[in-house]
């Protein structure tokens, strides 16, 4: 920690923090467009403009170190007057469509305008109109309101390892393109539109679908693979719209795959909603008789999954099979959970499930892994497997098909092959928390509202308890 | 201190002879039935009017039926920005917008287009509250005040029904 002054206060900052984010701890903001907490600095933008105590011109903030005995001003006449001047710059261009261009509510130029720009522009010229492109299988770039930030060129290099994008022409001319013929095609197009600070890059998939102001934000955990990156979920009438960075210094998370980005529309649609046996629609009470009735027939119960369920959601499944002994359960089901972690890329990992750590912490394993599972359920040692939101593992006899139950949270020609196929609630229903790679435990908030009556796999199983009781008492009493 | 403009009410009202006299008072109200006849019928001092077939001018700030304006070059003026969607207290309006390809491009002026636009007449409640928020100026309740319909179908305004055939430079008819 360092002193520094900001506007003739003192304040401890940490002095490996860039000065923008340093000021910003201590609650004083400067406006910026161009710094991106992990991509290197350029100083492109000119927004950060400050002043430096001993040094005759303005200086951008994101270039200067932070060291002790720094004293900058950032709220004088002077430099408001050069941001306003930075602003009226690069708004000479940008056609002001914000009624239609997606970033609007959540958009840099739209922030610092209202913050430092003057309202009002000299620029009486006609402005420059380049057609829309489109440069990835899932990315447009609007030429027109694009600021020339650098920020995509950079994450491109810097994080993607790719350099398809590159800054072309000079000046007034400056055009962002492609180097290569080819389009853009990587697994991280949509954080490009995100950290696009202006409406520039877009992704087509989520394209004119919503505004930003009509979300609800909850602070949640991506589901996509083990990594577990910070997001916040955004949600409108109970439907899951997309997912957005949150940014997390602390464990350096600050993008996001399309992997985990662009895959929730299983949340919203094709759910699973009805209790299904041998394949056709049933009622839940005859099913749960059935299964309760099974339940005290077998000798021993096999549960496969649970890498998609919540740590909390884990240990009251496993606390309610302490008194009984014929259970196993085995969370690991693909290859890449039984090995050590292995990225695809910078974020994404092989492992699916977001939750394979914790299930392991809390002692969800079995020495012979599910394929012994498989090999003892094919031999009739075990009479009843559950499946908790996973594929039917390859091997499991046609025969034995009658005793599997699959719990899901959506349709598929799966249940039309299994015993029983029922519904449970997604995570984003329940909230909770996951444990990811590195074992990094991270809470998660209820972002979305079961449908009535739909039950979490914690309340299956307990009502599945219930009813072996019933049915085992009713045996009882009919002998007597 | 003597009171003044004391009307003694406790005596009945005494007639005159000529109120007694029952013609008086006949011929009295049948005048006024008869200056009325007249001035109707020779006059023409009706304040009533024949409404279907004839209508009165509306004020310019009465709120009646939506219209969808277009621009000089006859585009349409909405972008699809969904600030009338989210400002309607009665959550009539429905819109869902589309992407502009270059084949209908010359029918608007943005990348941007409401596909469908909807407003439900059985939930507005024409406060005109989307006039105000559009940024556009594309919407205006400057129709008239008649849209009785036998079903619901017909209740629900299209962007068909509401989009204007011409354009002009005028931002609406409101002051």
């Amino acid at each position: 920690m360092v002193k520094i002054k900001i506007d003739g206060l003192e304040y401890d900052v940490n002095e490996k923090k860039n000065l923008i984010d340093a000021a910003k701890d201590v609650g004083v903001d400067i406006p910026y467009f161009c710094y991106h907490p992990a991509l290197t600095v350029v100083g492109m933008c000119r927004m950060c403009l400050i002043e430096i105590e001993g040094v005759p011109k303005l200086q951008a903030a994101c270039n200067t170190p932070v060291k002790e005995g720094l004293s900058i001003i950032t709220q004088s006449d002077r430099v408001k007057e050069g941001r306003a001047g930075t602003m009226e710059f690069l708004l000479a261009n940008h056609p002001l469509d914000c009624p239609v261009c997606d970033k609007a509510g959540e958009c840099r130029l739209q922030d610092n305008a209202f913050g430092s720009g003057s309202g009002k522009s000299r620029f009486e010229f006609e402005k420059r109109n380049i057609p829309q492109e489109e440069i990835g299988t899932n990315l447009i770039i609007n030429h027109n309101r694009c600021i020339v930030c650098y920020r995509c060129v950079r994450f491109e290099e810097e994080k993607v390892g790719e350099s398809n994008l590159g800054l072309f022409e000079r000046g007034y001319h400056s055009i962002i393109g492609l180097a290569k013929n080819e389009p853009i095609n990587h697994n991280y197009q949509g954080a490009l539109a995100d950290i696009c600070p202006v409406g520039a890059l877009l992704n087509h998939e989520t394209l004119f679908k919503s505004r930003v102001w009509w979300y609800k934000t909850h602070d949640s955990v991506c589901h996509g693979c083990s990594t577990g990156c910070n997001v916040h979920a955004n949600v409108r009438d109970n439907k899951m719209y997309r997912y957005m960075v949150k940014e997390n210094f602390d464990q350096e998370m600050f993008f996001l795959c399309d992997k985990g980005r662009f895959d929730l529309d299983w949340m919203n649609e094709n759910r699973l909603l009805s209790y299904f046996e041998n394949g056709q629609e049933s009622v839940s009470n005859d099913v749960f008789s059935k299964l309760g009735r099974e339940w005290n027939d077998a000798n021993s119960i096999a549960i496969l999954g649970g890498a998609h369920e919540t740590n909390e959601s884990l240990s009251t499944i496993k606390s309610l099979f302490n008194s009984q002994d014929k259970i196993i359960w085995e969370a690991r089901v693909s290859d890449p959970q039984y090995k050590e972690t292995e990225q695809v890329d910078f974020l994404l990992t092989k492992d699916y499930h977001p939750n394979t750590r914790g299930a392991v912490d809390i002692g969800i394993t079995t020495s012979t892994g599910v394929n012994g599972i498989i090999k003892d359920f094919n031999s009739k040692k075990i009479d009843l497997l559950f499946i908790i939101k996973e594929e039917i593992p390859e091997g499991i006899d046609s025969s034995r098909m009658n005793n599997v139950v699959m719990m899901d949270t959506n349709l598929s020609n799966k249940i039309s092959k299994v015993g029983y196929a029922v519904p449970i609630q997604i995570f984003a229903e329940q909230g909770g928390s996951f444990t990811n790679k590195n074992g990094l435990k991270q809470e998660f908030e209820k972002g979305m509202k079961p449908v009535q009556g739909l039950l979490s796999s914690s309340e299956f199983f307990q009502k599945i308890l219930d009813h072996a009781k019933l049915a085992k008492e009713a045996l009882v009493h009919g002998n007597n | 201190m003597a009171t003044i403009n004391v009307v003694n009410v406790a005596k009945r009202h005494q007639f005159t002879w000529y109120e007694k006299f029952y013609f008086y008072s006949i011929s009295k109200g049948l005048w006024i039935t008869l200056k009325h006849f007249l001035k109707v019928a020779f006059l023409k001092g009706a304040v009533t009017i024949e409404y279907p077939e004839k209508k009165r001018q509306y004020s310019s700030r009465f709120r009646g039926l939506h219209s969808l304006k277009r621009d000089e070059q006859n585009r349409e003026r909405c972008t699809s920005c969904f600030c009338c969607m989210w400002i309607c207290p009665a959550d009539a309006i429905y819109i869902e917008a589309g992407e502009v390809t270059p084949e209908r491009q010359h029918l608007h002026p943005e990348d941007k287009f409401a596909k469908k636009f909807e407003i439900d007449l059985l939930r507005c409640i024409f406060c005109g509250l989307c006039e105000e928020a559009c940024p556009k100026g594309a919407i205006y309740l400057d129709g008239s005040g008649e849209m009785a319909a036998d079903n619901r179908q017909d209740l629900v305004l299209t962007k068909e029904r509401m989009m204007e055939k011409t354009g002009s430079s005028i931002l609406g008819q409101r002051n």
